[in-house]
């Protein structure tokens, strides 16, 4: 009997296939991983914008904010490299470039404007 | 019915530590040996020698003896060791845990100044138990298995051995048939030496402390093949074994250590009742008489609400223990209990088996061609095994059968016989017969049965009228077994699966209460209520059997051979006071 | 005690049936739980098996987070069925169990671990002493090397890490978490001897890894591969001049080649492999699962960097090389006939030119200030474009200053600054006159 039946394995399930509660269970540092290409795109767009429409302030406060965004996470990636913050404060530290960043944006775009 | 035949030098049975270092050792002898390992689990991950927390005895200071070793061993056992594989075990266990070092590259806890470090364990004179924090078993394991996939070992996942294949006269052992557990599928494997090293495992019991995944088929298997057994009735209970309403992980190990820090325990009346078994050593005795103790308070109805004792370590003020128990006081946790603050309900847990089969040093059997070593094989520990000999045991008895197998194939080189084919039609077609019936027995019923029986007439404590009401019970398990029936196909099958556990189970179970029928005495882990004292005079034997024509075990009392230390002076270590920890 | 509300729980459970194929679904089971404290995923799925339907499938062996047998997606999360507990699942939603990631199905929940054990062979991680001593080694405890290891030995090679890991989706020759994690601990061991092949075997899927953090979050025994894979990085840096020598020259290796010594017997490797005997799962083989999808990712995914790269690439390059095409020789342009230019006044008037920068031809149409004094030869010619951000500066006649309107940047006749955040006075033109025309330099 087993042996007549042809068996086959499932070809494997990859990440997310068929997995309703994917999206609510990713944790922050995969989330820091997605935003931070997300936001090269952006650049990348927005920097377009910028040079065809000069001066004005809605671009560039948008640009302004994702090259910081995207600059802070990178900065986590090279901290955590060199092991200039240890891996174990991981999420301390998106929290904390988090914070950085908008202090950033806040403090250029008020000293400049 | 074609199935799939293998040939091969040598198959291992198991991949725990005693079929992993017989493996090594045996390619490392001669590396052009064709070995296979097949094993129940996942590569590696099955077996006790992986759960391993409290460590592993080894002499390695200079103040320390293998003498001492040997004489805490025999106390241990009391007196019914085979004295020659105790032997053995404590000269060969220095060498044994080096090599996991320098060859295999397991590192254990050090002391400040770069040793290795030994901690205490209960009934040792000597401060011996290497070890790697509280999962001394993982560092083993992982290591052993990697060195196996660096030989480039083949080995079978998931392929459960069946049973032992012999020669028409039944003298020799020529292989195994085994089940490819993923699709059903049975494999016939031709070997020139086979080692069983299936981990014994007292897993039909109601509580026990080996992972459910191994269910006694070595014995099971050597039984069936006619191989010679002895000390069958020896089963150890662990005392501390955590009550978990409605989980499997009911069974699983509090730490020793814990009772050696001073720890009590608590009948459901919350009186310390140890006062009255052991007044002098309290809940610091030995395993087989705190077992003994909790389950007779248990049957005196002074059980705690969730049916066994309490353990309290609370008073050792919670850093403590949350600083020397982590792993112990994480389990406590996942479950809602708070070891470090609070109390634990616990039971006696069914742990080790130290019978099986009978063996000498070479790990050689009754049978030709048949090695047994570790937890499968009987004698090292006599009628107790000291805490930190048993990974000891495996480790040490596989070096010696990978040894001793390579040393067997260099020295023999005629033909294995070919297995009897219709032997093996005939196993396969009564493997098979519980998926074709339609309806039938529930197999998770009858296996729940078997452990309930064991539990309450072959456990901790037993009687004349309740093992033998057992081995009636047992007949009628294996009876109703006749009709099982299990559903769907046989690809990773588990209730089919299970049946074959209970194939097993039932033999074994067979074997033990007989054997206990045949001691009338308390030695040991084994405890007779209408025999409760020890008895020097008659019963300084070991009952050894074989299976009958009839199925059933047929019992030879073999006296005690003292060839390296007499009983005068064993019963002298005997007397001596305890070691007292800190 | 463990005293806790009993609940019904909603638990869906993938199911694959080996002898069916398909994609595999969701089964809907529902029971009470009498004690969500102590009752395990592994309890429910021993008990949808004794209660429901026998013939659920799922894997494990010790039971207590020993083994890794028993690792699986639990509610969209890696984890160990023995290790997680009903109560650690929020009791208003269903309770999800599905197989791991990246390993073929074997049936429902059971996966096979071939291509886990292949990874991690590759990475070399047995023991191989750099010379076989009698004793062993004197380390102690405070050691630097047992320091950084630390109890990153303990992985049980559950594969939960690898499951959970979205860059082994994109890269076939990622060695993955737990095979890194094992590579780490021996290359950070001073006893091993074959260091310099195992840093060049792992070191490239290194590179893989996206500081996701996914495995350290999963990973039940709490280790983090990714601080493992961030040693190997930083381990490479430092020995860069050997790893650039070619393969070979390398020292450390005491040892022989790897013992390959057993050619395997036939019919055994076909079965070690993942040819489950009479299944046909040679097909499935590895991983080599819908070839077509993964292609198209990885199509997709090198386009998209290909176009961001071209695109940056040409910002870069146009604002980068421009400016300097457009800053050779200044040129005069003709701005208005010197009798058009009151004297004593500031006249405002618009220069046009076409500039060319690179391919890009435009016309610049910008006014200039001309300041023309009661001496009609002392002039100046401001620029309008405000020092501050470059809006454009007027002249306020009435006030007798130049303003900007964007932030207010006042700057006196002289172009001085006198208000505002203008860093600068304003800037002047060269100018000339030529046949009573004023001309201006551009720049
Ligand atoms: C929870 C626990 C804690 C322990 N702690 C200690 C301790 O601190 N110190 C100490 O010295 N001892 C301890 N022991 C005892 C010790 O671990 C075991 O006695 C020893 O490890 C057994 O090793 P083994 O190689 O004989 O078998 P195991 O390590 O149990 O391996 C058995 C192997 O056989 C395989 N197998 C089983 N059935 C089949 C089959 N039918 N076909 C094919 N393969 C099969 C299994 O998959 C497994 O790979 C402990 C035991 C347990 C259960
Ligand atoms: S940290 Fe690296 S290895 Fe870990 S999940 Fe992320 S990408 Fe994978
Ligand atoms: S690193 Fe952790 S998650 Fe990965 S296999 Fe090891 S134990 Fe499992
Ligand atoms: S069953 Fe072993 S880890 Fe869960
Ligand atoms: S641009 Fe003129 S003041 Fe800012």
């Amino acid at each position: 009997m087993a042996h007549e039946v042809n068996l086959h394995y499932r070809p494997a399930l990859q990440w997310g296939e068929l997995d309703p509660n994917r999206r609510q269970s990713t944790p922050v540092g995969m989330w820091a991983w997605i935003w931070q290409r997300i936001s090269a795109i952006a650049i990348v767009f927005l920097l377009g914008l910028h040079i065809t429409l000069t001066y004005k302030p809605l671009v560039q406060f948008l640009l302004l904010t994702v090259v910081i965004f995207h600059a802070v996470l990178g900065l986590r990636v090279i901290l955590l490299d060199f092991n200039l913050v240890n891996v174990k404060y991981q999420k301390a530290l998106i929290a904390g470039l988090a914070v950085l960043g908008v202090v950033m944006v806040a403090i250029i775009w008020t000293g400049i404007y | 019915m074609t199935i799939e035949k293998i040939h091969a030098d040598v198959l291992i049975i198991g991949m725990g530590g005693a079929g992993q270092l017989a493996a090594l050792n045996a390619f490392d002898a001669d590396p052009s040996l064709k070995i296979l390992i097949v094993c129940k689990a996942l590569k590696g991950k099955g077996g006790c020698t992986r759960m391993v927390q409290g460590g592993f005895n080894a002499v390695l200071n200079d103040d320390d003896s293998h003498e001492m070793h040997l004489m805490d061993t025999l106390k241990g056992g009391q007196y019914i060791n085979d004295q020659d594989l105790a032997k053995t075990l404590v000269e060969q266990a220095t060498p044994t845990i080096k090599e996991m070092e320098t060859l295999y590259g397991c590192f254990f806890d050090r002391n400040p100044n770069g040793t290795i470090h030994q901690k205490a364990f209960a009934g040792q004179s000597f401060d011996r138990t290497v070890h790697k924090g509280d999962l001394t078993g993982i560092e083993i394991i992982s290591r052993t298995t990697e060195q196996i996939m660096k030989r480039r070992i083949p080995v079978l996942e998931e392929h459960r051995a069946l049973d032992l294949l012999t020669d028409a006269q039944g003298r020799q052992v020529v292989g195994a048939l085994l089940l490819n557990m993923r699709n059903g599928a049975f494999v016939q494997v031709q070997a020139r030496a086979t080692l069983v090293a299936t981990g014994g495992g007292p897993t039909q019991y109601r509580f026990h402390a080996p992972g459910p995944e191994k269910s006694v088929d070595g014995l099971g298997m050597l039984y069936r093949s006619g191989v010679r057994m002895r000390d069958m009735e020896m089963v150890q209970f662990h005392p501390t074994g955590m009550i978990i309403p409605g989980s499997v992980v009911a069974g699983a190990l509090l730490e020793e250590g814990l009772r050696g820090c001073g720890a009590y325990m608590l009948n459901g009346n919350g009186e310390r009742f140890m006062a009255n078994y052991d007044p002098a050593r309290m809940e610091r005795t030995t395993r087989d008489v705190m077992s003994r103790s909790s389950y007779l308070e248990m049957q005196a109805g002074r059980a705690c609400a969730e049916g066994g004792v309490h353990i309290v370590a609370a008073h050792l003020g919670p850093e403590f223990v949350e600083k020397n128990f982590p792993g112990m006081a994480a389990r406590c946790r996942q479950f809602k209990y708070d070891l470090a603050r609070g109390k634990v309900p616990v039971s006696p847990t069914a742990h080790y088996v130290m019978g099986g089969a009978q063996i000498d040093k070479d790990c050689h059997t009754t049978l030709e061609r048949l090695f047994v070593a570790g937890e499968d094989a009987g004698g090292v520990h006599g009628a107790n095994r000291l805490g930190g000999n048993g990974v000891c045991d495996s480790c040490v008895f596989g070096r010696q059968a990978g040894k001793s197998i390579a040393r067997f194939l260099t020295a023999e080189r005629g033909a294995v016989p070919h297995p009897d084919a219709a032997r093996v039609a005939e196993l396969c077609a009564r493997y098979e017969r519980p998926l074709e019936r339609s309806s039938g027995e529930r197999v998770f019923v009858l296996r729940d049965q078997i452990r309930e029986t064991n539990w309450n007439k072959v456990g901790v404590t037993r009687r004349e009228q309740d093992l033998s009401e057992a081995i009636a019970e047992f007949e009628a398990i294996a009876e109703a077994c006749e009709t099982v029936s299990v559903e769907g196909h046989a690809a990773y099958n588990m209730p089919w699966q299970t049946y074959i556990d209970l194939l097993n189970m039932i033999d074994v179970s067979r074997m033990v209460a007989t054997s206990a029928q045949e001691r009338k005495e308390q030695r040991g882990a084994h405890f007779r209520i209408d025999y409760p004292e020890q008895n020097d005079e008659q019963y300084l034997f070991n009952v050894t059997l074989t299976r009958g024509a009839d199925g059933r075990p047929a019992i030879v009392r073999q006296p005690v051979a003292f060839v390296h230390k007499s009983l005068a002076e064993c019963q002298q270590y005997s007397k001596r006071p305890p070691k007292v920890n800190k | 005690m463990a005293t806790s509300a009993h609940q019904r729980r909603v638990i869906q459970v993938f199911r694959y049936d080996p002898t069916r194929g398909g994609d595999g679904h969701y089964d809907r089971f529902e029971m009470d739980v009498a004690h969500p404290n102590s009752t395990t995923m592994l309890d429910i799925l021993i008990r949808i098996q004794r209660e429901q339907d026998p013939s659920v499938a799922f894997r494990y062996a010790c039971r207590v987070n020993m083994c890794g047998s028993c690792g699986m997606v639990i509610n969209g999360r890696e984890g160990l069925a023995c290790k997680t507990n009903v109560c650690d699942l929020p009791p208003d939603r269903d309770i999800t169990l599905r197989p791991l990631n990246h390993f073929p199905v074997v049936k429902d929940l059971v996966v096979d671990m071939t291509p886990f054990f292949k990874k991690y062979e590759d990475a070399m991680p047995f023991f191989s002493p750099r010379t076989i001593e009698p004793e062993p080694a004197v380390i102690p405890p405070d050691a630097r090397e047992r320091q950084d290891i630390g109890l990153a030995t303990e992985c049980i090679q559950c594969g939960c890490c690898v499951s959970s890991c979205s860059m082994v989706n994109y890269h076939d020759g990622y060695a993955g978490p737990a095979a890194l994690n094992r590579a780490f601990t021996l290359l950070a061991d001073s006893r091993e001897g074959r260091n310099a092949e195992r840093l060049r075997a792992v070191l490239q899927s290194c590179y893989n890894c996206r500081t996701e953090f996914n495995c350290t979050e999963v990973c039940p025994k709490e280790l983090s591969p990714t601080r493992a894979i961030k040693y190997i990085q930083r381990l490479a840096l430092k020995h860069l001049g050997e790893l650039s020598r070619p393969a070979g020259m390398t020292n450390a290796t005491e040892e022989p080649a790897p013992p390959v010594a057993v050619v395997p017997f036939e019919p055994v490797l076909q079965h070690a492999g993942c040819v489950a005997g009479a299944c046909s799962v040679a097909a499935a083989g590895g991983l080599p699962d819908d070839p077509s999808r993964r292609q198209f990712f990885r199509r997709v995914i090198m386009g998209i960097g290909a176009a961001s790269a071209l695109g940056v690439g040409g910002l870069l390059a146009t604002a980068a090389v421009g400016p300097t095409l457009t800053k050779t020789p200044g040129r005069w342009i003709p701005i208005s006939p010197m009798d058009d230019l009151a004297p004593a006044q500031v006249s405002t008037v618009t220069m046009r030119y076409e500039v060319t920068s690179g391919f890009h031809k435009e016309t610049v149409v910008k006014p200039v200030m001309i300041c023309r004094r009661a001496d009609v030869n002392n002039m100046v010619v401001f620029n309008t474009t405000c020092t501050h951000l470059g809006c454009t500066v007027r002249w306020d006649a009435g006030k007798n200053i130049y303003v900007c309107a964007c932030h207010g940047g006042q700057f006196d006749h002289e172009g001085r600054v006198i208000a505002g955040p203008p860093p600068r006075p304003l800037d002047t033109y060269r100018f000339k006159v030529e046949n009573g025309c004023l001309m201006v330099e551009v720049v």
